[in-house]
């Protein structure tokens, strides 16, 4: 008898946490989705700003979870497009970067993250690529190399590297072949991701569905 | 009424972020520390927002940039009408750097005026790095010798450094007025700092300028570089692991087939020829710390026919042969947060034969660097600096005459100590103190140098700088042994500086005062074995360099102007009375542009220099040093194909106008029968260089492979 009440007991303990985890991981879920709302309707930097906000209180709040800084850096490289100083750029994607590291302290072999830091790479090439070029394109595709060495099916580590792969491509007047094969598989890898969370990142699609359409 | 009771337990919280000066502060972060409830600072830095959660709680407010604030909070209860401050924190990034007397070219640092790229793809330098600074103000540009020198003084009195530990022999060695090229391919070096004054108490040794070069910390990946060039030819291979590095390469290069092409003004008896290879290490450990190890060895030969240096009459072989060997390691780390170590060494060897048939001479050095220095962070604002250094020279000379022979020795410690503070008294106004401290044993003398710089914001943009300090050399080790009681050479420099950066374009301009003191003198009528050698020469310095640069104006054009100008004047080495050397020119000008254009993947560009008259002297006039050269100017193009990621071809030419360039004379040293002394005309060793060369590199490419899987 004593053992059953024990186990009913441990049993209840255990739904308890179980409820008290789901609730956390709602308020979670909703707070991420209101964030991502925010950041997705931003019409203004300020908008953005204010997107990165509840994404690092977010972090703050929950210190297992790498999503929140994934996205206050997305966020921030969003902010760079409200701006057409290039040192003003500079330092929203340094400050994004900053962010994704501090995400990878918390999720080292996290594939989104990388490719993400290796997004930041890309678009501070694409403002200075005389100079930048040489010692930041290969950091670039470095860190999408090693998101899809982690997840081979990362559909956004798949079109960034494609994307690059046609910017060289065109520059050196070689064939689209390799970056366009890279842009088609990742529309497939699109199409065939679940995401593990509702607020796991799934952007990307329409940026490969409007590269693809120049491709031959 | 459960919804009600539920309101019960909200709270609101609101008010107004401001600056310490009660500006509104938009965007700052006002939350519930671990929970979401929170909001962001509106344009006027008000906001509000309700939290659910009740008990001990801290308000956190934070915004990048500022002292983050936290309150202690009961809840429930509201709390409205809250005014909040935040301060400003001191970022030694917003600090001011100071600038005067120096020019950085980093990829890594912000604000520095040039790319390491820069200074391989400048025209006329075909990738020297000496010839490159050269196209900087507060150069002199000395076309026979080849080496950089800078604000009226010698080629001597700038030191070399490669990871922090001094190179001595950075120039190859060539037969007097053929001038000479830095052993070391810019391409080596990802960091450069070229001061042209007023440097750090890190530095001694160095009367006028230093030039602080660093290698690539951890090379990215694995490649093999070839190189296939009008001149000869090179295999670079690197392996690049996760924690450990290796480079190799072998270098061979034969002018005489071009030579043999291309008209030559030179009489060559052997066409500049040289083998060299070179190992590079590096290994970085998890907590940070970083070996590097560079080491080199490079064999030379030369041999040309000219006229004797007595008569200017007869005409003589000289044949030279150099060997270079050169040890560099260092290791950097850290020790908790604040403290920042660095150990270095250096071993050279160089060994120059110059044989003239019938004598010659053996010249030995060896010289060893081992130096520490450590950094340690008391706060943002101060910062302290201090090393040690010891350096060990020697010097073998043996003359040789048909069977006679002489060889003199010289061994010089020398013991260097430092210490400095970088104050960041405001956002505005930061300074630099230092102190340095030199011990010669050959010279048997203890010196105190203070150094002193500080720089000024006067803008957004722009800011005013000043420097000051107190520099000394032992003089050259031919002079060393002739004379016990010689001084260590001396210079004071005054640098006030002016800058204005913004967006890709920078002006800069600097005037400058340098007082020299303590120079070699010695008998004029002496020519190789001196007598009356003492330490009494003086002289000074002044002047104004300015500099332009503008990446901005013209899209995928940069460009880049200098002027000097220099009044110097000396009294040293075999000087009678106070004059001109002959390395010295009042103007030096320079234009350096550079134009990628895109639709051929090409950047092409182009550099004229111009160099006013040199002094020089004529035994056959009454005054000394008073014949003047002809102007010296020059139009150079290279350019730079890229015809593949992998693969660049490139060409570069100097002296496109063909004009007949004058350095200086040489007069006989003794009068022919009439009484007269010959003269003769030190010009350019060809009318023009051009240089074809193709670079290829080939790499494990990941990408390629992978892509090629598709």
């Amino acid at each position: 008898m004593k053992t059953k009440l024990l186990l009913i007991a441990t049993t209840v303990a255990l739904l308890m946490v179980i409820m008290y985890d789901a609730k956390a991981n709602d308020a979670l879920e909703e707070a991420m989705l209101n964030g991502l709302k925010q950041m997705n309707e931003a019409q203004s930097a300020q908008d953005l700003k204010n997107a990165v906000n509840v994404f690092e209180r977010i972090a703050q709040a929950a210190p297992d979870h790498w999503e929140p800084y994934y996205f206050a850096g997305l966020a921030n490289i969003k902010m760079a497009n409200y701006t057409e100083d290039m040192e003003a750029k500079d330092n929203h994607w340094d400050d994004a970067l900053k962010q994704i590291s501090k995400g990878l302290e918390r999720a080292p072999m996290e594939s989104e993250l990388i490719a993400l830091q290796g997004y930041c790479y890309m678009l501070k090439v694409s403002v200075d690529p005389a100079t930048r070029g040489q010692s930041m394109s290969p950091k670039a595709i470095g860190a999408f190399q090693k998101a899809l060495a982690i997840n081979s099916a990362n559909p956004r580590a798949t079109l960034m590297l494609g994307q690059m792969e046609l910017g060289m491509a065109q520059f050196f007047g070689t064939g689209p072949e390799k970056g366009c094969g890279l842009i088609k598989k990742s529309l497939d890898l699109f199409d065939s991701f679940e995401k593990p969370t509702p607020y796991a990142p799934d952007w990307g699609k329409e940026w490969a569905t409007n590269v693809a359409q120049s491709c031959p | 009424m459960f919804t009600g009771g539920y309101l019960t337990a909200q709270s609101l919280i609101s008010g107004t972020v401001l600056t310490t000066k009660e500006a509104p502060l938009p965007g700052a972060n006002i939350f519930i520390e671990g929970s979401f409830d929170g909001a962001t600072s509106d344009p006027d830095g008000h906001f509000s927002f309700y939290t659910v959660k009740t008990g001990s709680a801290t308000l956190v407010i934070s915004f990048v940039g500022f002292e983050t604030v936290k309150l202690a909070l009961e809840l429930p209860g509201n709390q409205s009408g809250l005014v909040i401050l935040l301060k400003e924190v001191f970022s030694r990034q917003d600090g001011v750097t100071i600038s005067a007397g120096a020019f950085e070219a980093s990829d890594e640092k912000k604000g520095t005026i040039f790319k390491p790229l820069d200074i391989a793809m400048t025209a006329g330098a075909t990738a020297d790095i000496a010839g490159a600074l050269n196209t900087l103000p507060g150069t002199q540009t000395v076309g026979e010798s080849g080496r950089l020198f800078v604000r009226g003084g010698g080629g001597r009195e700038t030191q070399a450094y490669i990871d922090g530990a001094q190179v001595r022999n950075f120039y190859n060695t060539t037969p007097a007025n053929v001038p000479a090229r830095s052993r070391f391919s810019p391409f080596m070096f990802k960091g450069t700092l070229f001061s042209t004054g007023g440097y750090s108490a890190e530095f001694g040794q160095a009367l006028s300028s230093v030039l602080s070069l660093n290698t690539e910390n951890f090379p990215e990946e694995s490649q093999t570089d070839l190189s296939l060039m009008s001149v000869g030819l090179g295999l670079a291979h690197t392996i690049s692991g996760e924690s450990m590095a290796i480079t190799g390469e072998v270098n061979y290069s034969n002018l005489s087939p071009y030579m043999s092409i291309v008209p030559q003004e030179i009489e060559w008896n052997t066409a500049p020829e040289s083998f060299d290879g070179a190992v590079s290490f590096r290994k970085k450990t998890e907590n940070g710390t970083l070996l590097k190890v560079y080491g080199r060895a490079e064999h030379q030969r030369v041999g040309i026919n000219r006229l004797d240096d007595i008569t200017l009459d007869a005409s003589e072989d000289m044949d030279i042969q150099n060997q270079f060997y050169y040890l560099n390691t260092s290791i950097m780390g850290t020790s908790g947060e604040k403290l920042t170590w660095y150990a270095g060494s250096s071993f050279g060897y160089n060994n120059d034969v110059f044989d003239f048939g019938a004598r010659s001479l053996n010249e030995e050095t060896g010289n060893l660097h081992l130096k520490h220095t450590w950094a340690y962070d008391w706060s943002e604002k101060l910062a302290v600096r201090f090393g040690g250094e010891y350096f060990l020279n020697n010097t073998d000379f043996t003359f040789r005459m048909g069977a006679l022979s002489t060889s003199q020795f010289v061994e010089e410690h020398l013991g260097g100590a430092f210490i400095e503070n970088d104050i960041y008294l405001t956002k505005k106004i930061s300074a630099r103190v230092g102190l340095r401290l030199d011990y010669s044993s050959f010279l048997d003398e203890l010196a105190l140098g203070p150094r002193f710089s500080m720089a000024y914001k006067t803008g957004q943009s722009s800011q005013v700088s000043l420097a000051y300090g107190t520099f000394f050399q032992t003089p050259q080790e031919q002079f060393l042994w002739q004379s016990p009681n010689l001084d260590f050479e001396k210079a004071d420099h005054y640098i006030l500086s002016y800058q204005h950066s913004q967006k890709g374009r920078t002006f800069r301009a600097e005037a400058y005062h340098k007082q020299y003191d303590r120079l070699i003198r010695f008998d004029p009528m002496t020519s190789f074995f001196h007598t009356g050698l003492e330490s009494t020469g003086t002289g000074y310095a002044n002047g104004l360099d300015i500099f332009w640069r503008d990446q901005k104006t013209i899209k995928n054009a940069d460009y880049w102007i200098s002027y000097s100008f220099l009044d110097t004047r000396r009294l040293s080495m075999d000087f009678l009375e106070e004059a001109v050397p002959s390395f010295a020119s009042a103007h030096n000008f320079s234009l350096v542009t550079k134009y990628f254009v895109v639709p051929i993947k090409t950047q092409a560009g182009f550099t004229f220099s111009y160099t006013s008259p040199r002094p020089y002297h004529d035994p056959n006039e009454e005054s000394f040093m008073n014949g003047r050269t002809p102007a010296f100017m020059d139009l150079s193009f290279n350019a730079a194909y890229l015809y593949r990621p992998h693969v660049i071809f490139y060409f570069s030419a100097t002296n496109l106008l063909g004009r007949e360039n004058i350095f200086g004379y040489r007069h006989a040293l003794q009068p022919d029968g009439e009484g007269h002394y010959p003269m003769e005309a030190v010009g350019q060793p060809a009318l023009r260089f051009l240089f074809l060369g193709i670079f290829i590199t080939l790499s494990k490419d990941k990408t390629k492979n992978q892509l090629d899987q598709l």
